[in-house]
């Protein structure tokens, strides 16, 4: 431990006083160019755009970072790129920055840092007071398994590896800042020194070169352990570990997919003494970039001679192709829009709804049918964007449920509303709409992992993912629906009182029939092809496996509703009370099977969510309870009938 | 609704074919699959697929506060019968058929044909594993749940006969230790008495005190494992010759080779094993390839490129994720992998099911009876919606 401090403490030093200036940083031309950068991380290529937001996401909590600098008085905010850059070529700024998010000050207070807020923000110089201690027990709480661990001590690990990752990715351009000669004359004896530090200039690259024929010829060894050490120690620092941050070397062989760290290509050249010419130019030109960075003349071309060398060796390979693509599906944010529509549009239809059978309950509703459209289109454009850059259907992950689904639900409110023009699908669809598109922004957040990740072999097919998939989330979102609607229902039947409000409750329960008959369509046909798609893959048609049996509750309580229906057995209020519980063992089959963390299908298993579906079944079991006593009182009004 | 019949079969029939019954048929399902859910995570999925789903009736203990309450509730095997016969007076003699009901019927006899599927299926099919190294080949597959006791007997040169004896596992499953069955059979010279069952076990050197240990070796019960195909069953024997004197042995499925005794001219061989079914081909791994996703440990694709071998033919196949062989009746898969020193092997599921296909015809008609049903009513919802609007 004591060595790494040192080390630490040693790269500081290895720091020059000459350093770029922070706004050739944020320079729009440079954002951009790195932004549309091509690098390969979780087994795709991706712009850089997106590593950076997601790492920023996950050691932040948010997608861009407040900043509060004397050195940066002109700026109050920072894109994901924009930090990326400056924790790059100004780490001495970034480290003072509040980045890592703590749920928990205690997780700070165990290892001696001073809390701050119950959740809040810290830096890396204030964390890494705290550094020997936050490794001990970061350590330790690894070995308690992990659903023993508490809150605390998963922010403990948590915070360790954030902190550890920053850590190396700001060290990304020290080998470049570093001054070989002077490090290397530092730990060798002058004799020995000369074989290293011959030459105008030294490089890393330089060094590795010679460095690896040294290793060969035992001649480092022969240096004694000690002095071999430190050289190792300090390579190591400056150059191996921050190499691993980042894949954005595309191998000069275009049969190989898999592209490389400087990590590795800095390793092959030590290890081989040469490197294919592409790989050497744009490992080094990295290093360049440093160099160039000094003055703003220079920084500029070297970014875009950079970039573009990386891009047109990802073309001609065939990786480019969803790069800028990506970079524009984040830049829009389609689903942030799409969340503000909706919440404006329900606001407009609610208030058409107040003031019902008035000029302005027509407006609103010209309004929020304007709104509503834009918001889905968004939703449905967004939805697009991504199928596109990922090649598949629109559904493979947990997320994308949420987006699809609210998309779904959106397009047959819509649907429905036009055929029954009371107002009462404009408020679902803004309220269904405006919540989904919150669940999807938080459920990112508190993810904060990559939403366009890589598939498990089972999933890459595009046959299955279009057909079952979808099919069972539109049943999904067909249930969905029926439950809000029949929400909409009981506080209609709570608040609204008139001549009218019989028609409408009427209305409402042939809407929840309809929705509920859609609903089941899909999620039978859904579920079934579910079991097709087993059958080819696993060998078995059904296994109760938590994930179908969900499938399969759905199936069931939409089947006992239409049969109770047409038995007779429920008439409004039943309906409603049973399309509620359909709407909970929805929630139950979507997101809470994969809490139970058992079976084939746990792909979507989310930490925290529990608190969320806790609240939604919660609500629908208040609503149904509303249903009880709606049917407890019209009860006793018969019986003084009677 | 017609007139409540009067006759008692009249009575039966209206019973059977009522909405009631589907209703409680389809919750009790409901309820079952709900707390056969929650019961994997204790016990596992085949032992709460046994006794929730696979079972006439159960007892489920509904925990109050610590107290365990049992609550009798019908089996998924006997919801899905009655479920079939409702289905079956209800909405397929009873129903009034004519163009109005034709997606009704089409979806539930398609449902129906879907839970024949599921019988036959229960029935009939047999399902194992089958693990080659590259290089390897094979004909069998043996189950992952079914354990057998086998004997194998062999005559004076050493030649192997037939099969003399197969126990099943639900002939000694029962069998804890204290109780005892025995086994015989017209050819076999010895009576063989079967007892103390444990479905996982471990086998250790026996204390010099223990009187029970058997050769200096005891059976020692171990936590049942969550996945059954992890668990490793032992069986105590005594093998009790006509003449002669009695022997005891341990058999134990993690055994390097099989308990031998010798009778009469014939020695015979008995283990503990996984139930084994014969292919009608044989399938050799050629080569096994797995896919990454680059730079990554995430699996892209694994790929086993095979032969089969059918009476001498060879055919080259290719076995991959999604994509599994069929050939008379039997399906191979690709399940999962292991690597290990001796090289890299293919893990394949064998499996054959007379109704492999019957899910996917039946998918077929229960979706256009139901499209065919709710286009009718959606039809009639948005004609009556089209008429003058009510006001709110």
């Amino acid at each position: 431990m004591k060595t790494l401090l040192l080390a630490c403490l040693f790269l500081t030093t290895l720091v020059q006083a000459q350093l770029p200036d922070p706004a050739l940083l944020r320079d729009k031309e440079v954002v951009a160019a790195f932004q549309s950068l091509p690098i390969q991380e979780g087994g795709r290529i991706k712009p850089l755009d997106t590593y950076a937001r997601f790492l920023l996401l996950r050691l932040h909590g948010k997608q861009s970072i407040a900043v509060d600098h004397p050195q940066m008085t002109d700026v109050k905010k920072l894109n994901a790129t924009e930090w990326l850059l400056l924790t790059w070529f100004r780490p001495d700024i970034a480290r003072d920055l509040p980045l890592f998010v703590v749920d928990n000050s205690q997780a700070v207070g165990e290892i001696g840092v001073d809390p701050k807020g119950l959740r809040d923000r810290y830096s890396w110089n204030e964390i890494v007071k705290g550094k020997e201690e936050l490794i001990k027990r970061a350590q330790a709480y690894s070995d308690i398994e992990s659903a023993d661990r508490t809150g605390v001590q998963r922010n403990v690990i948590d915070l360790a590896r954030n902190f550890f990752d920053f850590d190396a990715v700001s060290d990304f351009m020290t080998a470049a800042r570093t001054d070989w000669k002077h490090e290397i004359s530092a730990i060798l004896p002058p004799e020995s020194a000369k074989d290293l530090v011959g030459g105008d200039t030294l490089s890393v690259w330089d060094l590795a070169v010679k460095l690896g024929v040294m290793i060969r010829d035992k001649k480092l060894e022969a240096l004694g352990q000690e002095t071999s050490n430190k050289i190792l120690q300090l390579f190591i620092e400056t150059t191996l570990r921050p190499g691993k941050t980042l894949a954005f070397v595309p191998p000069d062989d275009v049969k190989n997919d898999t592209w490389m760290q400087v990590e590795q290509t800095i390793t092959a050249l030590m290890k081989d003494g040469s490197l294919p010419a592409g790989e050497l130019k744009i490992s080094k030109a990295k290093d360049a970039l440093f160099a160039a960075s000094l003055k703003a003349e220079t920084f500029k071309p070297a970014v875009k001679a950079f970039v573009n060398d990386i891009r047109s060796q990802a073309e001609k390979r065939g990786e480019l192709k969803h790069v800028d693509r990506e970079v524009s599906y984040h830049k829009n944010d389609f689903f942030t829009y799409a969340l503000v529509w909706y919440l404006f549009g329900f606001l407009v239809a609610f208030i058409g709804l107040v003031a019902p059978q008035t000029s302005l309950a027509k407006w609103s509703a010209r309004v929020a049918w304007v709104t509503l459209l834009l918001a889905v289109g968004y939703n449905i454009y967004g939805i697009t964007q991504r199928c596109i850059i990922n090649e598949r259907p629109p559904i493979a992950t947990l997320y994308e449920t949420i987006i699809f689904i609210t998309a779904v639900v959106a397009v047959v409110g819509l649907f429905i509303e036009r055929f029954t023009r009371q107002g009462i699908g404009l408020v679902v669809v803004g309220f269904v709409g405006a919540l989904g598109m919150f669940a999807a922004n938080r459920f990112m957040a508190l993810d904060a992992q990559d939403t366009m990740p890589t598939l498990e072999a089972v999933l890459i097919t595009n046959f299955w993912l279009a057909t079952h998939v979808t099919c069972i989330n539109i049943g999904y979102a067909g249930a969905m629906l029926g439950s809000i609607t029949s929400m909409v229902y009981v506080i209609y039947r709570l608040f609204v009182k008139g001549q009218k409000v019989v028609e409408v409750r009427r209305l409402l329960t042939r809407m929840v029939y309809g929705i509920v008959c859609f609903g089941v369509l899909f999620a039978l046909v859904g579920t079934v092809l579910g079991g097709i798609w087993a059958n080819d893959s696993w060998g078995r048609f059904w296994g109760w496996d938590p994930k179908e049996n969900g499938a399969l509750m759905i199936v069931l309580m939409g089947l006992i509703i239409l049969h109770a229906r047409m038995g007779g057995y429920i008439r409004e209020i039943g309906m409603h009370a049973l399309s509620l519980l359909l709407g909970a063992i929805t929630l139950f089959s979507w997101f809470g099977v994969n809490q139970l963390s058992i079976g084939l299908h746990t792909y979507g298993f989310t930490a925290g969510i529990a608190m969320a579906l806790n609240t939604g079944y919660s609500i629908k079991g208040l609503f149904i309870l509303i249903c009880i006593g709606f049917w407890w009182k019209e009860r006793s009004v018969k019986n003084v009938k009677a | 609704m017609s007139a409540k019949p009067t006759s008692l079969p009249g009575q039966i029939f209206a019973f059977f074919s009522s909405f009631g019954l589907a209703i409680a048929v389809l919750s009790f399902l409901l309820l079952i699959t709900f707390l056969g859910t929650l019961a994997q995570k204790e016990m596992g999925l085949l032992d709460s697929q046994r006794l929730y789903f696979d079972s006439w009736w159960l007892i489920h203990d509904v925990n109050l506060g610590g107290t365990l309450i049992p609550l009798p509730l019908p089996g998924g095997g006997l919801l899905m019968v009655v479920l079939f016969v409702n289905m079956l007076c209800g909405a397929v003699i009873r129903l009034r058929k004519g163009w109005r009901t034709i997606g009704v019927l089409i979806s539930h006899v398609a449902i129906m044909f879907m839970l024949v599927a599921g019988f036959v299926s229960f029935l009939y099919k047999t399902e194992g594993a089958m693990p080659l190294f590259e290089g390897q080949a094979s004909d069998q597959y043996q189950s992952y749940h079914d354990r057998i006791i086998e004997i194998h007997r062999f005559d004076a040169t050493g030649k192997a006969d037939d099969k003399a004896l197969v126990i099943p596992m639900k002939h000694f499953t029962d069998l804890e230790p204290g109780k005892a069955r025995t086994f015989f059979a017209k050819d076999l010279p010895f009576e063989i008495q079967v007892t103390g069952y444990r479905r996982n076990a471990n086998v250790t050197q026996a204390e010099e005190s223990d009187k029970t240990g058997i050769d200096g070796y005891r059976v020692q019960s171990v936590k049942n494992a969550k996945e059954d195909e992890a668990n490793v069953s032992a069986v105590e024997i005594s093998v009790k010759p006509k003449e002669g004197a009695e022997q005891k042995a341990i058999l134990w499925e993690r055994a390097f080779e099989p308990f031998t005794v010798k009778v009469g001219g014939n020695s015979y061989a008995i283990s503990l094993s996984r139930m084994k079914w014969k292919l009608p081909f044989a399938i050799r791994l050629n080569d096994f390839v797995r896919e990454l996703h680059p730079g990554t440990m995430k699996a892209k694709k694994y790929t086993s490129h095979v032969t089969k071998i059918t009476s001498g033919k060879e055919e080259p196949k290719v076995v991959t994720m999604n994509v599994p062989v069929r050939d008379q009746g039997f399906v191979v898969y690709q399940a999962s992998f292991s690597q290990s020193t001796n090289g890299e092997q293919s893990v394949f599921t064998v499996a054959s099911n007379p109704s492999d296909q019957w899910p996917l015809w039946s998918c077929v008609a229960v979706a256009a009876g139901l499209i065919i049903h709710f286009l009718m009513h959606l039809i009639r919802f948005l004609s009556r919606s089209m008429k003058p609007k009510v006001a709110v």
